[in-house]
């Protein structure tokens, strides 16, 4: 269809057909479109959270090394750790970090970085030196504009020179970065000692051995994790939670069958009007495709409402508040990040669940029309 | 103009709305559908994509191990921290604490800690 066309025939007589019964058409268009808005939420949560952490947990460490000891974790001499992990065959790009999760003033926890490496560091965003503070997204509301007090061994008051973007918050909502000897200070830390170490693995699949090797070649007991064992935890902890979200399948469900109810019942209702037509001199084949063409305007109109509100609800800043409710988040909405595959096959399996059993059921309620007698049909 | 023929055809006399607001329906619905598709990928492209990439970078740049959706502190956030500590009542007491930290850190080597907690 040309768009400087007029749309066929057919079409517009589906559309006046639909017009003749407003109020029917209203609610059949807004029970598809929360239908569809449901759905596709619910199928679009879990990928994109699933994805949007599987993106983020690419670009972490492989592996983390910390030092344990009777008392459970206790700090890592810097050079010396990373002199031995740097020994370990297919290590690569050892470093310190210096981190802890300290108190802000309200008593909240979050997690401190230490600037330990001037590499990555952006231009737009200032270095923090002695005595500053960058803070992240979710920090920092409320209170002191120009200062923040920390609260770790000791408590440090530190000048807030910038903050971490909006688009940052799902890596650093509430993390503050400070100089690396106002970390220490923090966390009570010597001068050459490190939280723990950060390295790569050559390969990703030698990252067993790796580990193996570097339990070893440390003089005292190291806890190992690796980027896998944290991707196992991340990925089953948002399935746990995105499954007590699929109870709301439930409801959607009831939902697509009382549409394909609904449409059926509207469907037998119009068999004298079909029978009209019929006499009229229209082909069964026309009065398909009179209510293909029907079915297909309210697919169209609450399958495009339903879907551009799921994703709304997802990705839009400004309507995705709700999101923060699930993980306990305080300040700027949590901004997710979509895949074009993600949105393209939760988008058809939506219109598969929904869209597909609405048109099958008005089908199949004028299957008969079409196939009836015309005298049949106008005694009904 | 087979379009008004058509129209000026229609046997019904209870069509309260004529063809061309029929036709407009469609163009709505169409340009609906067309305005929908083009804020879904104009959003994606100029804001989520580069959200996915922004946080990346951060999360590269701070060498953080763990997404921000749990609380600090929780050890869904920082798994790598999650280790207990021992329970140091379970001392037993004709040990010095120096040789219970070997008999700890030994353990802790061979990875069994736990299982002979209470």
């Amino acid at each position: 269809m040309k768009w400087t066309r007029p749309p066929s025939p057919m079409m517009v007589w589906a559309a006046r057909d639909v017009l003749r019964r407003p109020l029917a058409g209203l609610l059949l268009f807004a029970g598809l479109s929360a239908t569809v808005a449901l759905v596709g939420v619910l199928l679009l949560y879990h990928q994109s959270v699933a994805r949007t952490c599987t993106n983020l947990l690419n670009e972490a460490p492989s592996v983390v090394v910390r030092r344990v000891n009777a008392g459970g974790w206790t700090p890592i001499p810097m050079a010396e750790g990373l002199d031995r992990a740097a020994q370990v065959p297919g290590v690569l790009r050892p470093r310190a970090r210096v981190w802890g999760v300290v108190l802000s003033e309200d008593g909240s926890g979050l997690t401190m970085v230490g600037r330990t490496t001037p590499a990555h560091w952006p231009k737009t965003v200032p270095s923090p030196e002695p005595g500053q503070v960058v803070l992240g997204p979710g920090l920092g509301k409320g209170g002191d504009p120009d200062h923040v007090t920390l609260r770790g061994r000791i408590d440090l008051t530190l000048e807030i020179v910038g903050r971490l973007p909006v688009d940052s918050g799902l890596a650093a909502h509430d993390v503050a970065v400070v100089n690396e000897d106002d970390a220490r200070r923090l966390l009570g830390l010597a001068s050459g000692q490190a939280s723990d170490l950060a390295l790569d693995v050559f390969r990703a699949e030698e990252v067993d051995a790796v580990c193996r090797e570097l339990a070893d070649v440390f003089p005292w007991a190291v806890q190992i994790s690796t980027r896998q064992s944290r991707m196992e935890l991340c990925l089953g902890t948002v399935a746990q939670r995105s499954s007590i979200g699929l109870a709301a399948f439930v409801p959607a469900l009831l939902a697509v069958v009382c549409l394909v109810m609904a449409t059926g019942i509207l469907g037998n209702r119009r068999r004298r009007d079909m029978g009209l037509l019929k006499a009229l001199g229209w082909t069964g084949m026309d009065i398909f495709k009179m209510q293909a063409y029907g079915l297909g305007l309210f697919v169209a109109a609450g399958g495009g409402v339903g879907l551009v509100t799921a994703y709304g609800l997802l990705f839009f800043p400004g309507m995705t508040g709700w999101l923060n409710t699930q993980y306990g988040w305080s300040g700027p909405a949590m901004l997710l990040a979509p895949t074009p595959a993600g949105l393209l096959g939760a988008f058809g399996m939506t219109l598969l669940l929904v869209a597909a059993p609405f048109m099958v059921a008005g089908l199949w309620a004028a299957r008969d029309a079409v196939l009836a007698d015309p005298e049949d049909l106008l005694q009904d | 103009m087979t379009f008004f023929r058509i129209g000026h055809s229609n046997p019904s006399t209870r069509m309260p709305l004529g063809l061309c607001t029929a036709r407009w329906l469609w163009m709505i619905v169409l340009s609906g559908c067309l305005l929908a598709s083009g804020m879904v990928a104009g959003h994606y492209a100029l804001r989520a994509r580069v959200r996915g990439q922004t946080a990346g970078r951060w999360m590269k740049t701070l060498e953080l191990t763990m997404p921000a959706l749990h609380p600090s502190g929780s050890p869904l956030r920082f798994p790598e921290s999650a280790l207990a500590a021992v329970d140091l009542r379970l001392i037993p007491g004709d040990m010095d604490l120096d040789g219970y930290d070997a008999v700890i850190t030994a353990r802790l080597k061979q990875r069994v800690i736990g299982k002979d907690r209470p």
